[in-house]
């Protein structure tokens, strides 16, 4: 636009070293502001949990799960388009870089309809419409999530199991006092938490 | 005479607030246009000693209406709930006046006209100072940077939350003078800044 | 005005100049006359020089001292001020005279800075608290104290220059008018009232005080805010509006001081 300008020409690298550059820009943008619904997602998941719905609480927090990952990818697949648009010879990767962009622009957009709150809200209805979402949305998830992440959302939902059982409590807090009691009420935790974790593991190694 | 004494007052935050701020005549539109000109000059003063103090760059209608419920960052210098009648709520053409004629403000573009001013409790000028020596002092001459990651800069810097009108006025100083070039990207502006 | 044309050490050098040029002329006044007269005159000089230096310190320090050495030099028709430089001779052997010009120049630039804000009516107290501050003094007790005394007597140098400069008594205070405009008795009257009420008056006020029609009651009130400058309006109080008179307010800061 500017009549005058002066510095070095303006390429097409700058231009797309600025394109991409805006991509991550929105991307941390969304980091941000997506805070509000994962921690929404968080808060469903609890209560899907208290009102012994595990299964929904699993789409909440794997739609949570799904979310993150997608902004560090995203976030990591611009960056690494950066360094080569910096690094290597520009024509050679030019049209890697233009697929990128391209690619980056479409998650974005993806990303844009992950911002509302309203549809994690639909997370917990109970009408025909909801629950058709519910699925279409776990359905979705699980074809898309790796096994470390669907073996990391397991691990969140016992985390707010036992959190909301109170069991981490016992040994944290009663120590002072209540030495005597002691032996009577912990040997079933540590009894309990190694078959946990070895859960997961088996299903991993059924369903592959 | 009654005890009536005009002192300043210390907010909670911390910012002390002039004696003429618990004077309920200030929060009227003054009609005499010298005593007008004295108000405004106060006002403006007030204002931009607790932006800076605050680092608040921009003062909108939406402030003085949330400032008016003591709500916002503006509620503390805006508003005064210990006068009696309890809250002579900033008086918004007053208010208004001020940020016409504040010296170095400037309307936010974009933003139907009136609805929001920019507040430079440093000039344009010291802006683009600001910007080049971060620039340096980053190592990020020459390289292309867009307006977003100099305002959200991942290490906080003088230049964290500046406004983007504020930001290209300043990147606009640096462009005439030869220190920098604008490159308009799509969804977003660009800068490169030289030593 | 101080100065004394006939009297005093200026009118008696001058005289003693007169009587040389009519030398031949008056036989008599003999000789030994004028002797003696100038035998006075130096014996009264090395007197007040002595006084002067000794007390100096007290002189600049002490406002009860100086209103004292102030009323003895009015009382033997001296004045402290006159002399052939600004400070006059022996004014200038301890520093008193341009102390007090130094004092009456901070007083106009304290008047011109707060004019915007008071209209131009400044309580005498109120420049003797800015000329403190502005001192960095803490109180009376400081050694380079100022008192209010001193702030009148800075203010009559002023007159001089005729630049309008006016002490004026409002109610039980004493005011400076930094304006030519003199004030009529109906602002004086507006003054008084505000002043008994920390600042604040409105028509009801001067209705009930001064036996005022509401309409002269308004008419004043109106000058004041429009044509003076010396009050600000508001609006917003419960009993409807209520003009302030900032001359007349306590401020513990600035803020009626416009920068200082």
């Amino acid at each position: 636009m500017g009549a005058a300008q002066s510095g070095p020409k303006i390429t097409a690298q700058d231009r797309a070293v600025l394109d991409l550059k805006i991509q991550r820009d929105k991307v941390r943008q969304y980091q941000k502001r997506i805070e509000v619904v994962l921690d929404a997602e968080k808060r469903i998941a609890k209560e899907a949990l208290a009102a012994g719905r595990k299964d929904r609480a699993l789409i909440a927090l794997r739609r949570r799960k799904y979310q993150e990952q997608l902004l560090v990818k995203t976030d990591q697949q611009l960056e690494t388009l950066e360094t080569l648009v910096s690094n290597v010879e520009f024509s050679l990767v030019q049209k890697d870089v233009m697929f990128g962009l391209q690619q980056g622009n479409s998650v974005l957009k993806e990303m844009h309809k992950e911002m509302s709150l309203e549809q994690v809200e639909k997370l917990m209805e109970d009408t025909a419409d909801a629950v058709a979402y519910q699925r279409e949305i776990d359905e979705m998830l699980m074809s898309s999530m790796t096994l470390e992440e669907e073996e990391s959302v397991q691990q969140e939902l016992r985390a707010l199991e036992v959190e909301q059982l109170g069991l981490p409590a016992v040994p944290e807090t009663v120590p002072v006092g209540q030495l005597p009691e002691v032996p009577t009420t912990v040997p079933e935790v540590p009894e309990t938490a190694p078959v946990e974790e070895s859960q997961p593991e088996r299903r991993v190694a059924l369903e592959a | 005479m009654p005890g009536l004494e005009l002192a300043p007052y210390q907010t909670p935050s911390g910012f002390t607030l002039p004696s003429i701020h618990s004077w309920s005549a200030f929060y009227t539109y003054q009609p005499n246009p010298r005593t007008l000109a004295t108000q405004t000059q106060h006002w403006t003063q007030l204002l931009l000693t607790y932006a800076r103090a605050r680092r608040l760059f921009a003062l909108s209608l939406a402030d003085a209406d949330l400032a008016s419920a003591g709500k916002g960052a503006w509620a503390e210098v805006l508003h005064n709930p210990r006068l009696k009648p309890p809250s002579t709520s900033a008086h918004y053409t007053t208010l208004h006046a001020c940020a016409v004629l504040l010296p170095a403000s400037f309307f936010a573009p974009g933003q139907a006209g009136a609805e929001s001013v920019i507040l430079c409790w440093r000039t344009v000028g010291e802006w683009a100072g600001v910007l080049h020596d971060w620039a340096l002092q980053t190592g990020q001459t020459s390289t292309i940077l867009t307006l977003f990651e100099i305002s959200n800069p991942p290490v906080p810097s003088e230049l964290s939350d500046i406004p983007e009108p504020l930001l290209r006025r300043a990147v606009g100083v640096l462009q005439r003078s030869g220190k920098a070039q604008v490159i308009e990207g799509e969804g977003g502006g660009g800068v490169r800044i030289f030593a | 005005m101080h100065r004394l044309g006939g009297a005093g050490i200026g009118g008696l050098q001058r005289q003693t100049q007169a009587s040389q040029a009519y030398k031949p002329l008056s036989s008599a006044i003999s000789r030994s006359q004028i002797d003696g007269l100038q035998q006075q005159l130096s014996t009264f000089r090395e007197a007040l020089t002595r006084f002067a230096k000794e007390h100096r310190n007290d002189i600049r320090r002490d406002p009860e001292f100086r209103q004292q050495f102030q009323r003895m030099c009015a009382a033997i028709g001296v004045d402290p001020l006159a002399g052939p430089r600004k400070g006059g001779w022996w004014a200038e052997l301890i520093g008193y005279g341009d102390w007090t010009y130094e004092l009456a120049i901070q007083i106009v630039e304290i008047c011109v800075n707060t004019r915007d804000m008071n209209g131009g009516l400044i309580e005498i107290g109120e420049v003797l608290r800015i000329v403190r501050r502005l001192r960095s003094l803490s109180g009376e007790n400081d050694s380079e104290a100022v008192s209010e005394e001193d702030i009148v007597r800075s203010v009559h140098t002023l007159s001089v220059l005729g630049a309008g400069y006016q002490v004026v008594t409002v109610g039980s205070r004493k005011m400076l008018r930094s304006v030519p405009q003199e004030l009529d008795t109906d602002q004086a009257a507006v003054l008084e009232v505000a002043q008994e009420a920390g600042g604040q008056v409105n028509e009801a006020a001067l209705v009930l005080r001064k036996k005022w029609t509401s309409e002269r009651a308004r008419t004043a009130l109106d000058n004041m805010l429009m044509r003076d400058g010396l009050c600000w309006i508001d609006d917003q109080a419960e009993e409807g509006i209520v003009y302030w008179v900032p001359s007349v307010m306590l401020w513990a800061d600035d803020g009626g001081t416009g920068g200082f």
